[in-house]
C-alpha cells in the first residue's frame, strides 16, 4: 500500500498552495463580513451570518475543488514529476487515490477552519455555539469531494478548461435535478417522463447534500437526511473515482 | 486472461456501486414530499440594501425579486392551475389530479365557470369537502379586520356579490408576497406592475387592505404620471373602506393624467352626479376588467358583474 505515502505528499504540496491560502482567507474574510451584513437585515443577523457562512464555505469549496482538483493530476503529467512516481512499483490507482486523499485531508482542513470561523461570529452574535451547523459543514465536505472526484475525473479525459467547465456544469445541474422528479410527479402524464427520470437518476443528487437551509432555520428534516446524504454521497464518489481509475489505468502517460 | 478478469471485476463493482447508488437516491427520495405551502421564511435584506448592492444592475435585480415574488405567489395560491396545490390537496393521487383539472378544463370550455361558483374553480363535491378539510388544517389566520365591509354597503345587500369580492380565498396564505413586492419596488419604483399586482390583484386573494393600499401610495408617489395608481387607490377606497369622497378625490387626480381612460372620466361622472351605487361598482368593475389580462383577474371580476347584474334584475 503505498497510497497513504502520496496522500501524505500531496496534503504537504497542496497546503503550501497560495491558491488555497488566498481562497481560505477570502472565505474567512467574508464570514467575518457577514457580522456587517446581518446588521443590516432586520433583527435576522444571526440567520444571515449562518447562511453567509454556510454558503460561502460550499462556494469556495467548489473554487478550490476546480483550481486544485483539476491541477493535481495535470501538473504531474506537464511537469513530468509522475514519471518518478510511476517508475516505482506503485499502481496508478494509488497514485490518483493518494492524490485524492491528499487533497480530501486539506479540504478537511479547510473546511473545519471556516466552521470554526463561523461558529466564532456566531458566538458574537448569539452568545452560542449552534452545533446544528455541523451536520450541514459534513454534507457540505462530502459535496465538495464529490466535486474532486469529478474533477479528476474530467481533467482525465479532456484538457483543464475543459475539464472545469465541465465539473462547473456538474455542479450546477446537480443541484437543480430535483426539479425533474418534482416536474415528472406534478406532471406524470408527460411523454419525456422516462428520460428525465432517467437524467434525474444519472445526474449526482448535490441537493441530497445540502442542508444549509434547513439546518439554518431549523426546518424538519427527512429521518436519516444526514446519514443517507452522507451514504448516497460517498457511493458516487466511489463510483466516480473507480471510473477515474480504470481510465488512468488505461491513459498513455507518454 | 488477468487483464481479462480485472476489466469484469471493474465493470462489476461500477455496475454495484451505480445500483446503490440508485437504491440509496431512492431510499432519500421516499422520505421527501412536494408541499403545496414551503413553509421556510421568505427572507432578502431590505430593499434600500438591496437597491445599494445591486450598484449598476437595478434592473435585473429588480426582475429577478419580482420573478421570485411571482413564483412565491404562484407556488402558493389555491387554485386549480397550481400543480402543487392539487398535488397536496389529492395526496399526491394522480387519477385524482387529472380528474379535478379535467373538470376545471371543461367547465371554462363550457362557460359554466361562474354558474359552477364565484372564482370557477373545480366545484364539484368531493373537491369542495378536501378544501374545507385542506383549509382547516392549514390553521390560517382569522379574518382580517382591517377590512371592514361599509355598512351601507351594497355588498351587504346580497350574499353572492359580497362572496365574490371579500372571499379573499388565499387569506393567510400569500402574505409574504407583500415585503417582496416592497423590495421589487424600493430596488426599481418605476416598475410599475408589482405596484398593481400586489395592490389589486393579490388583495383579491389576501384581504391585505393597509398593506395594498401603502404598496398603491408608494407607486403614485414615485410615478406622478400615471393615472393607474389613483384609479386603483379609488377603487380600494370604494370598495373596501367605504370612503366615497376619497375615491372622488383619486378619480379626479386620474382623469388629469396622460392616458388615462375614458371608464375612469364616466366613473368620475357617475360619482358627481350620484349614480346608484350598484351602477357605479358596475363601472369599476368593467374598467378594472378593461385594465388586466390576468385570466383569474378577470374570472373574478367577471363573476362579480354576473352577480351584480342578476341582483339588478331582481
Amino acid at each position: 500500500m503505498k497510497w497513504p505515502a502520496i496522500a501524505s505528499l500531496t496534503y504537504k504540496e497542496t497546503i503550501r498552495n497560495r491558491i488555497l491560502i488566498n481562497i481560505l482567507l477570502f472565505a474567512v474574510a467574508l464570514i467575518a463580513l457577514s457580522l456587517i451584513i446581518g446588521d443590516w437585515s432586520l433583527g435576522e443577523q444571526a440567520k444571515v451570518i449562518k447562511d453567509f457562512g454556510l454558503s460561502a464555505m460550499s462556494l469556495f469549496g467548489l473554487l478550490i475543488a476546480l483550481f486544485i482538483g483539476i491541477r493535481l493530476m495535470v501538473q504531474e503529467l506537464e511537469q513530468r514529476t509522475i514519471y518518478l512516481v510511476a517508475s516505482k512499483p506503485v499502481r496508478r490507482w494509488e497514485i490518483l487515490f493518494g492524490k485524492f486523499a491528499g487533497l480530501s485531508l486539506t479540504l478537511l482542513l479547510n473546511v473545519i477552519l471556516m466552521l470554526l470561523a463561523l461558529w466564532a461570529v456566531d458566538w458574537i452574535i448569539e452568545k452560542r455555539i449552534d452545533f446544528e451547523l455541523a451536520a450541514a459543514v459534513v454534507l457540505i465536505y462530502v459535496e465538495i469531494l464529490l466535486i474532486v472526484a469529478f474533477a479528476l475525473f474530467f481533467s482525465s479525459l479532456m484538457s483543464p478548461t475543459l475539464a472545469a467547465v465541465a465539473t462547473l456544469a456538474v455542479f450546477i445541474a446537480g443541484h437543480l435535478s430535483p426539479i425533474l422528479r418534482d416536474y415528472v410527479q406534478l406532471h406524470p402524464g408527460s411523454g419525456l417522463k422516462k428520460l428525465y427520470l432517467a437524467i434525474y437518476y444519472i445526474i449526482p443528487n448535490l441537493e441530497n447534500l445540502n442542508l444549509k437551509m434547513a439546518v439554518v432555520e431549523h426546518l424538519e428534516r427527512p429521518p436519516h437526511a444526514v446519514g443517507m446524504g452522507i451514504l448516497y454521497g460517498l457511493l458516487y464518489l466511489s463510483f466516480v473515482l473507480t471510473a477515474t481509475c480504470m481510465i488512468f489505468e488505461k491513459k498513455d502517460l507518454k | 486472461m488477468a487483464g481479462l478478469l480485472r476489466k469484469s471485476c471493474g465493470a462489476a463493482l461500477l455496475a454495484a456501486l451505480a445500483l446503490s447508488i440508485h437504491i440509496s437516491q431512492k431510499n432519500l427520495d421516499s422520505g421527501r414530499r412536494i408541499e403545496f405551502i414551503n413553509r421556510s421564511a421568505v427572507f432578502l435584506p431590505r430593499g434600500n440594501v438591496l437597491r445599494a448592492l445591486s450598484m449598476g444592475y437595478r434592473g435585473i435585480v429588480a426582475d429577478w425579486l419580482w420573478i421570485k415574488s411571482v413564483l412565491y405567489f404562484g407556488r402558493r395560491v389555491m387554485d386549480a392551475d397550481n400543480p402543487y396545490y392539487l398535488y397536496a390537496l389529492y395526496e399526491g393521487d394522480q387519477e385524482k389530479i387529472q380528474a379535478a383539472r379535467e373538470h376545471h378544463e371543461a367547465s371554462h370550455k363550457h362557460g359554466q365557470a361562474h354558474s359552477a361558483g364565484p372564482h370557477g374553480h373545480v366545484h364539484d363535491h368531493e373537491h369542495i369537502e378536501r378544501e374545507k378539510a385542506y383549509l382547516s388544517s392549514l390553521k390560517r389566520p382569522e379574518m382580517d379586520r382591517t377590512v371592514p365591509v361599509p355598512p351601507d354597503s351594497v355588498f351587504l345587500l346580497d350574499e353572492n356579490l359580497k362572496h365574490s369580492l371579500f372571499r379573499f380565498k388565499n387569506r393567510g396564505l400569500i402574505d409574504g408576497v407583500y415585503p417582496l413586492l416592497d423590495r421589487v419596488t424600493t430596488v426599481d419604483p418605476h416598475f410599475v406592475h408589482p405596484y398593481i399586482f400586489g395592490g389589486v390583484y393579490a388583495m383579491f386573494e389576501t384581504g391585505r387592505l393597509q398593506e395594498s393600499l401603502d404598496l398603491l401610495e408608494k407607486g403614485r408617489r414615485h410615478n406622478k404620471d400615471r393615472w393607474e395608481f389613483p384609479f386603483y387607490l379609488g377603487w380600494l377606497y370604494w370598495m373596501y373602506k367605504g370612503e366615497m369622497q376619497k375615491t372622488h378625490e383619486y378619480l379626479v387626480e386620474a382623469v388629469q393624467k396622460r392616458d388615462c381612460p375614458k371608464y375612469v372620466m364616466a366613473l368620475m361622472a357617475g360619482l358627481t352626479r350620484n349614480m346608484r351605487q350598484s351602477d357605479f361598482t358596475r363601472l369599476y368593475l368593467e374598467g378594472l376588467l378593461e385594465s388586466t389580462s390576468d385570466p383569474h383577474v378577470i374570472e373574478s371580476l367577471q363573476g362579480a358583474l354576473e352577480q351584480l347584474r342578476a341582483m339588478d334584475s331582481r
